[in-house]
């Protein structure tokens, strides 16, 4: 954290609106992508960022100095989002939607192209079957780079739950991009003419 | 070796020691299952990482203060709203347990013919008391009975002028967090 951050932390926890604002500034790019990666749409993400830092500047006061200020903000954001998925149940929206709007496409190769959307909606796939709070985890650990312990403490559950629910993560991924990639091979191989 | 060392591995990826790394090296090309699940691992770990980050939409952090000063005010209304509802509630509470008590500890008989006794009474009791009141008014002096209906009156003001700014002030500013 910059010595300009620690500045804006302190005159925001003194009531300043103006340092809180350059806080949101510095921080709504992982705030942004951590809700987009957990919802998956738009709208959705940017309420939920925006609700972040609103929950944020409530609890200024209450922020402890000894924590990373992102890894309190992230762990605001995991909370709410996990808490909006549970409520409305609602699967990850057409991530491949918004990463052909967002993924600058430097190459004009139609082939590249179709193999990075296919990536990206394997991506969705892959997420959408996980539950909110595994996705939580995994979002954290390997978006963010967060310990074990950062999650454990972020999403308040032990360091054991963290590590079952990784565990099972990445069995997850690995066994679904198995088997979206033999069904995307039958699919050419069906495709292809005889 | 049997799986152990793939579950190992998937549990934590990046703890494991040169030695163990080779054992799972070698288990993986006898196991189908397990080569699989670690190839299949490695292809999404590569693919979240490739993941850009997703930038916030231009104007964001101006929306938010835009938004600031009407979350605030909602904030503090709702906080009003919610302190009136503790209030109201601890007054309905308190009144239901009194009543409770009350009719525990009396039968209902008793009350009737009591508040009979009373109203029978009633007009009786209030020229006494009249009389009393008159009396005592008369025999202090009219400094005094000034001096402490000032006091009296100061005192409710103060309490009532306390009380009406501590409510105007969480409507408008909400309970501050220490």
């Amino acid at each position: 954290m910059s010595n300009s951050e620690m500045d804006w932390l302190e005159r925001a926890q003194n009531g300043d609106d103006e340092a809180f604002t350059n806080l949101v500034t510095t921080y709504q790019n992982p705030v942004y992508n951590l809700c987009y990666r957990m919802l998956g749409d738009s709208q959705e993400a940017e309420d939920a960022a925006q609700e972040t830092f609103w929950r944020a500047y409530q609890a200024i006061r209450r922020y402890d100095k000894n924590r990373p200020f992102a890894t309190w903000l992230l762990s605001i954001a995991a909370h709410y989002c996990i808490d909006q998925q549970r409520k409305k149940r609602l699967p990850i929206l057409e991530i491949d939607d918004w990463m052909e709007e967002i993924v600058p496409d430097d190459s004009p190769d139609p082939e590249k192209s179709a193999s990075k959307s296919q990536e990206h909606e394997m991506l969705r796939r892959l997420l959408k079957s996980m539950n909110p709070q595994d996705r939580g985890a995994l979002i954290l650990r390997y978006w963010y780079e967060f310990s074990e312990e950062e999650i454990s403490h972020s999403l308040q559950i032990s360091v054991s739950a963290v590590k079952s629910r990784l565990f099972r993560a990445r069995l997850r991924m690995a066994e679904l991009w198995q088997t979206e990639q033999s069904s995307f091979a039958e699919r050419i191989q069906n495709e292809s003419p005889a | 070796m049997n799986h152990q060392r793939s579950d190992n591995w998937l549990q934590d990826p990046a703890g494991m020691t040169a030695e163990q790394t080779s054992e799972l090296q070698t288990h993986l090309t006898t196991c189908p299952e397990c080569s699989r699940i670690h190839a299949g691992w490695q292809a999404a770990h590569n693919l979240i990482h490739s993941a850009p980050e997703i930038k916030a939409p231009v104007g964001f952090s101006a929306r938010f203060q835009a938004s600031l000063v009407e979350r605030r005010k909602l904030e503090h209304r709702r906080q009003a709203r919610n302190l009136g509802l503790v209030l109201v509630g601890a007054t309905v509470v308190t009144s239901i347990l009194l009543l409770i008590r009350f009719f525990t500890t009396h039968s209902a008989v008793d009350v009737l013919s009591q508040g009979i006794q009373f109203l029978s009474v009633a007009p009786q009791r209030v020229v006494e008391y009249r009389y009393i009141f008159a009396f005592w008014l008369g025999e202090i002096p009219a400094a005094y009975l000034i001096g402490a209906a000032i006091i009296l009156l100061s005192w409710t003001f103060l309490l009532l002028a306390i009380w009406i700014l501590a409510l105007r002030r969480i409507k408008h500013q909400g309970v501050t967090q220490p």
